[in-house]
């Protein structure tokens, strides 16, 4: 790799730092490959290995360091900017970044496997709730009273139980979600402990 | 290399350097590569990190036509250099006594 391909990759690769952190580090890059006096396509990557495990460093220096300029200040203004970058760093380390994306789709699978249940056990009891009601006022214009009568009572049952099921189903989307949000919290709590013992 | 080079002792390397005499980025990097096993990017971040947190400070040269960025060791840097100092001298010196007699003629017959 070039070094102008080095170069526009790094720049691209730390789009996310400050202003001053990227040109600081890109302003050194640029410096020193210069000094290298490669021939004009010699390959930066001999050096300094590629723009990604570059960039990584500067990232992970940036962020360790903004993290202590937090904790000095002792305020939360820019606690925002810190996650971004955690988040850039665990994406740009390469064993993490495949465990990270795993863990994600595991806990969005997660979530929309209980949704989908509780989705689907709601429109069950509605629709048996709905046709059951229809069966009963079927069963009332039904002419002929045994008719009538196993009509509207079947109906009515079949109501009932939709009925049921739909309590039951709002106790359970309630549970599920209590659930969720009880993991969520305690995924940030632990993040929040980690960041505090560093 | 046997022994791992940890950040401080890093930071204290760097800081000796730059002490010495005011180096811009490649030529500090040849300087501390040829004593111990880091490689070519290693030295940014943490030139970068003394230099926020005002142990070195920079200036410009301009060099065929381009700038040259060197770094100098700041008041506060000195004193950081100085308590490295004798921070790796007791080190050393703990480490010392516990490998026992540092005989280089002993060494090379057991060899």
């Amino acid at each position: 790799m070039n070094k102008q391909a080095f170069m526009q990759e790094l720049e691209n690769r730390l789009r996310h730092l400050t202003d001053e952190d990227k040109l600081d580090a890109l302003e050194y890059y640029s410096e020193y490959i210069d000094d290298l006096n490669l021939p004009p396509e010699g390959d930066v990557c001999v050096h300094l290995g590629t723009p990604k495990e570059v960039a990584r460093q500067i990232i992970a220096q940036t962020t360790e360091r903004k993290i202590e300029e937090q904790q000095e200040k002792k305020t939360t203004k820019g606690f925002g900017s810190i996650i971004w970058l955690a988040i850039l760093g665990i994406f740009a380390s390469p064993i993490v970044l495949p465990l990270a994306i795993v863990a994600v789709v595991i806990f969005i699978s997660f979530i929309i496997t209980i949704g989908s249940i509780v989705f689907a056990f709601g429109v069950a009891g509605a629709a048996c709730a709905a046709a059951g009601a229809l069966v009963a006022i079927i069963g009332i214009v039904t002419p002929g009273f045994a008719q009538k009568f196993i009509a509207i009572g079947s109906g009515l049952f079949t109501c009932g139980l939709g009925i049921m099921f739909l309590l039951f189903t709002s106790v359970l989307a309630k549970l599920m979600v209590k659930m969720v949000s009880g993991i969520i919290k305690k995924m940030a709590a632990r993040h929040a402990r980690k960041k505090m013992n560093q | 290399m046997t022994y791992q080079l940890t950040a401080p002792l890093l930071d204290a390397c760097v800081l000796g350097v730059v002490e010495k005499e005011d180096v811009y980025g490649y030529t500090l990097t040849q300087r501390v590569m040829d004593v111990v096993d880091i490689s070519e990017s290693t030295l940014y971040p943490v030139l970068r990190r003394l230099q926020k947190s005002g142990l070195l400070e920079t200036y410009d040269v301009p060099y065929q036509g381009r700038n040259r960025r060197y770094y100098r060791i700041t008041p506060p840097g000195k004193d950081q250099l100085s308590f490295f100092k004798a921070e790796w001298i007791s080190y050393k010196e703990k480490i010392d006594s516990l490998l026992g007699g540092m005989n280089l003629l002993t060494i090379d017959q057991a060899n």
